[in-house]
């Protein structure tokens, strides 16, 4: 009835399938006007002058804005620091900067507007390499006093750039590792690995419909923030909360890219401006130019014992957040933090930072940071294990922190059982596959905080015929949360799933909701969920118990029903019984509220992200080219609410990640992206997906949220490339950790072996020549 | 989109009237699958379009008596997959369309406008020059008649003008004991090298009497190897066998490979020589095994 456990169908298949399904781009309202931006073709460079005669005189254009007409507001947004202005303001930092706004009747005419506009730059140079960024006297991307935002309790000690490095966060434990790695019977490796800028690549861009109504301010967007955005949207335009509403429909895909505010100030600044409800719908190629995941550099030191204990580890790492911080300053720490993985490291520190360079901003991304890391630590535990003659798999159960164990003794006790994750995904029998030549399995296993605090409230209000209607604002961005949080509200109930039904976010009915992120809707936005239900309960027994003259507490609930002995009614009698008429609810509310702490990210993790993964590939050895020929991930959940919404989740983040590991990279040449568009640049298809590919969910029921369950959607992502990575290397014996893997890298790096091979063997001939 | 006018014709004259009304503002019309791109990025704009879509000849596949096929430019690459007929007279050519973009795309583009989009990756390309295709071309007031070899003058740029429309491509029929060897190099969706080899029997069918060598993808337009055809024609089948690995090397030598996102140029001509190898080879084995 509830499906827990089987799933049930998706509540937005069918809609989905056959087109019925509105996203913003859909939507239209009387006198709406459509918006095109002119943008920034060079990385850096000083606005000399705008011309926007021609652009207005255009058949059909409204209005031509520019960053002077953003009067009477604060121009200036972003998650961490009010870097990034509304339209750039006499200087741009990246190609693709919104510079220009054309408002027109349609469309066309607005990309028509769009075309005349003329702008004068003067380019100057541009950091375009982390390198470059970090060289003494670098051209700063940001010379301004940075504004910290005050939207996260976890950046509250924000304090602004050096050079150009935005933030930075450091974790210490036990004594400095190069103390520990000077010391006799301790075998130092390094390795120095660099993850590219890639794009979400969600099929549907980014969108927003702006309403301005003096006062009052309606906006609907394709976000994974309603609050957020909401938030950012008062600030700017001096409104209280209460005159904004952030409205979304159906989001086409996400992935941390519609986390937080993006192009929703410009679609309310020209909305406001022209006094007329504004759609502004970007293409993909505008898409690539908007946001992008942070590109790093993952330099690892480990000090081991020969018998393969860790005893030391030292992690720099180094974000490249391009030219606004957006959330960049967060993902630089969260991720930071967890920079040791799923080890037991006595003696450690971490050196985590975001760096500015003149590059697309870099936002959050499924994964938050941590994949960029795993490749780096995980790449060096296969290189390890054979330095030290050991099997990987047992250098990693010899390290794996225990469940109940603490990463940080202030922080959450470990709530998965990393070994049997371990074996799980190292258990698949693939020798067929790997006895071939040119064959080798990769495995890579990740921990990930989920923390910081959080907040989730949920209204279940029971309508008077006992069927009931969901409040709570988690976003459905394809992840079925619209399946899941009715299933677990019916459950509570002991109602039909079909009886329950979940509205859309919007700001002005449904209830506050901190993100759609971190894979925290099941397990935190659920608990709010299950608790609002559970007060719907609470307040049925009470109804009954009065009726029946009998403690609430003696009042059974089951089958939809209330029941003592063999007194029964039905939850529409209650509320009937309640009101004495055939109207009236009942309503349950239902909160989730995050630790606050004095710890490294000011508040305990929820619960711990696990990645598990183990991959066979074959590599051409002749053109380097990768064939990832069999999958396995593991999906440590806790419990499966629903198991096929789980394998999408999980199997979609491995993909994911293999195209990070393969395929992807933003490449630009002389400031300009050359392949923003989803032509040039290549995502994984169906056809990159190897044959096997299989998802095992490992189920102890250890999660905080309903049923134990934990989250999932991030998990695989963080270990894909690593495992990769980790196959390449066993395929070829060339460790490889600068993504992406293309076949000519590969190439080039087997020509090298063989090339010191040769010299070996012609250096051993000459040795035997002159010895005999 | 911009809005456009869309123009469908029933004859080919019909359609050259049309294009040449709309004075430089139209373009032929048949799968869309690049001109639609194109014009959705705003990279071209076309205030008509006309639709070749509905004129008979050109979605027609036909053999003469004499071992002629003709394949009208509208014909979609699905059909190319699929037609018994080609299947039977060129199967090299139903082969290489199985893997050809995704089966949406092979639905609705066309082997026309794919020849006259001249994209640098095209398999049509090369096949046209293994199959020694001829292409016509209808003007205003002629029809002219340029071989395979002449008609990819660049990347994008190919021998047909402006306004004017290609009808078909013609080839000969496989002769009873060719053989096709096809390689590509897929790392993205649009290959990044092709290499294609087919091998004519003699007079004596122990002997390879003409060798046809193609690549393309790796450049700016396909081209075929004459050093490698010259070493691998008038030998025995274990000769051209033998030989794949210095073939390959000449065809290597002979190319002209362009530098861009998929890889260097020493990369690409490195490609180059692994896939004609691979390719000889593959055509040498599908003759062991019997295969077409």
């Amino acid at each position: 009835m509830h499906g827990i456990g089987e799933g049930v169908p998706r509540k937005d298949a069918w809609e989905k399938v056959t087109g019925q399904a509105e996203y913003v781009s859909d939507l239209a309202l009387p006198g709406m006007l459509s918006a095109r931006i002119v943008r920034s073709p060079y990385a850096h460079a000083w606005i000399r002058g705008i011309k926007t005669d021609a652009a207005r005189s255009v058949a059909g254009v409204v209005a031509v804005v520019t960053a002077d007409d953003l009067v009477g507001i604060d121009p200036f947004y972003g998650a961490a620091f009010k870097d990034q202005p509304i339209l750039a303001m006499g200087r741009v930092r990246y190609e693709g900067e919104p510079v220009v706004a054309v408002v027109a009747s349609d469309e066309w005419a607005a990309e028509a507007g769009a075309q005349a506009v003329e702008v004068d730059y003067e380019p100057l140079p541009a950091v375009l390499s982390l390198d470059a960024a970090l060289a003494p006297g670098a051209v700063l991307v940001h010379e301004e006093q940075l504004r910290p935002a005050g939207h996260f309790h976890d950046l509250s000690d924000l304090a602004g750039r050096q050079g150009n490095i935005v933030h930075d966060f450091h974790f210490r434990r036990g004594q400095e590792p190069d103390a520990i790695f000077a010391r006799p019977g301790v075998t130092v490796f390094e390795d120095t690995v660099t993850y590219p800028m890639v794009h979400h690549a969600a099929l549907e861009p980014y969108a927003c419909l702006a309403d301005w109504q003096g006062g009052e301010l309606t906006v609907h967007t394709s976000t994974q923030t309603p609050f957020t955005v909401r938030q950012e949207l008062a600030e700017i335009f001096s409104l209280a909360l209460s005159r904004v509403r952030v409205v979304v429909p159906y989001v086409g895909g996400a992935f941390g890219g519609k986390c937080y505010t993006k192009i929703e100030p410009l679609a309310v600044a020209l909305s406001r401006h022209c006094g007329a409800p504004v759609q502004l719908c970007l293409s993909s190629a505008e898409a690539f130019r908007t946001a992008r995941k942070p590109s790093a550099r993952v330099r690892v030191r480990t000090g081991v014992r020969s018998d393969g204990t860790i005893v030391a580890r030292h992690v720099e790492v180094h974000y490249v957040l391009g030219a606004y911080a957006d959330v960049g300053p967060r993902v630089t720490q969260k991720a930071g933090y967890v920079a040791l993985g799923p080890y037991r490291v006595p003696n450690a520190r971490i050196d985590a930072y975001g760096v500015y360079t003149n590059t697309v901003p870099a936002v959050a991304f499924r994964g938050y940071g941590v994949p960029q890391l795993v490749l780096g630590y995980e790449l060096q535990t296969e290189r390890m294990a054979d330095a030290l003659g050991l099997d990987p798999q047992e250098l990693r159960r010899r390290n794996l922190l225990r469940p109940g164990e603490r990463y940080s003794p202030d922080d959450a006790p470990v709530d998965a059982n990393l070994k049997q994750d371990l074996e799980q995904a190292a258990g698949a029998d693939w020798a067929a596959v790997l006895d071939e030549p040119h064959t080798g399995r990769g495995i890579a296993i990740s921990l990930k905080s989920t923390g910081a605090p959080f907040v989730s409230h949920a209204v279940v209000r029971l309508r008077a015929d006992g069927s009931a209607t969901l409040l709570a604002s988690t976003v459905e961005i394809g992840q079925g949360a619209r399946t899941v949080l009715p299933q677990i509200v019916s459950t509570a109930l002991d109602i039909p799933v079909d009886q329950v039904r979940m509205l859309e976010p919007d700001t002005a009915v449904t209830p506050y909701d901190q993100a759609t992120s971190s894979s925290r809707s099941t397990t935190l936005s659920g608990l709010a969920c299950q608790r609002a239900a559970n007060d719907v309960k609470e307040q049925l027994r009470e109804i009954a118990g009065r009726a029946w003259g009998i403690d609430p507490t003696q009042v059974t609930v089951a089958a939809g029903g209330l029941a003592h002995g063999e007194r029964t009614m039905t939850y529409a009698e209650a509320v009937r019984a309640k009101f004495g008429m055939n109207g009236g609810e009942i309503v349950g509310k239902g909160s989730y509220v995050g630790e606050v702490g004095d710890m490294p990210l000011k508040g305990i993790t929820p619960f711990w992200e696990t990645g598990a993964a183990s991959v066979a590939v074959r590599v051409d050895p002749e053109t380097g080219e990768v064939t990832v020929l069999k999958a396995r991930s593991v999906a440590d959940v806790g419990k499966a609410i629903h198991p096929d919404l789980v394998r999408g989740q999980d199997e979609g983040g491995l993909v994911m990640g293999f195209g990070h590991a393969l395929y992807e990279e933003m490449a630009y040449a002389d400031g300009q992206l050359v392949n923003g568009n989803l032509i040039d640049y290549r995502v994984p298809g169906f056809g990159d997906v190897p044959d096997s590919l299989e998802t095992v969910i490992v189920e102890n029921q250890d999660g905080p949220g309903p049923m134990g369950a934990k989250g999932v959607g991030e998990g695989s992502t963080t270990v894909a490339a690593a495992a990769i990575a980790a196959a390449v290397y066993r395929a070829t014996g060339v460790v490889l950790g600068d993504l992406p893997l293309t076949p000519e890298k590969i190439w080039r790096a087997m020509l090298g072996v063989k090339a010191r091979e040769t010299l070996r063997e012609a250096v051993q001939e000459e040795v035997g020549r002159i010895g005999s | 989109m911009r809005p456009f006018e869309h123009v469908r014709c029933v004859s080919a004259a019909e359609a050259v009237r049309a294009w040449h009304d709309a004075g430089n503002e139209a373009a032929y019309y048949a799968g869309g699958t690049e001109l639609l791109l194109l014009m959705k990025q705003g990279l071209s704009r076309y205030e008509r379009l006309v639709d070749i879509k509905h004129i008979a000849a050109l979605g027609e596949i036909a053999s003469t008596q004499q071992g002629v096929v003709r394949i009208g430019a509208a014909v979609t690459h699905r059909r190319l997959e699929l037609s018994p007929e080609l299947q039977r007279l060129a199967p090299l050519i139903s082969r290489v369309e199985r893997d050809v973009a995704n089966v949406r795309v092979r639905n609705v583009g066309t082997i026309g406008g794919n020849l006259c989009f001249a994209e640098p990756h095209s398999d049509i390309g090369v096949l046209s020059l293994l199959l020694e295709a001829t292409m016509t071309i209808q003007g205003l007031d002629q029809v002219r008649r340029v071989p395979a070899w002449e008609f990819f003058r660049g990347p994008y740029e190919s021998a047909v003008e402006q306004g004017e429309l290609l009808l078909h491509i013609e080839f000969p029929a496989c002769r009873e004991g060719t053989r096709t060897g096809y390689q590509r190099f897929r790392h993205h969706e649009r290959p990044s090298c092709i290499a294609g080899v087919l091998l004519e029997p003699g007079e004596d069918p122990g002997n390879c009497g003409r060798a046809v060598v193609a690549i393309g993808a790796a450049g700016y337009v396909p081209q075929r190897s004459r050093s490698a055809e010259a070493a691998l024609s008038g030998r025995t089948w274990r000769e051209v066998a033998a030989g794949a690995a210095e073939a390959a090397a000449l065809t290597a030598a002979e190319s002209d490979p362009t530098e861009d996102l998929t890889g260097s140029v020493e990369y690409k001509r490195h490609l180059v020589e692994v896939l004609t190898r691979r390719a000889v080879l593959e055509a040498v084995g599908r003759m062991e095994e019997g295969q077409a």
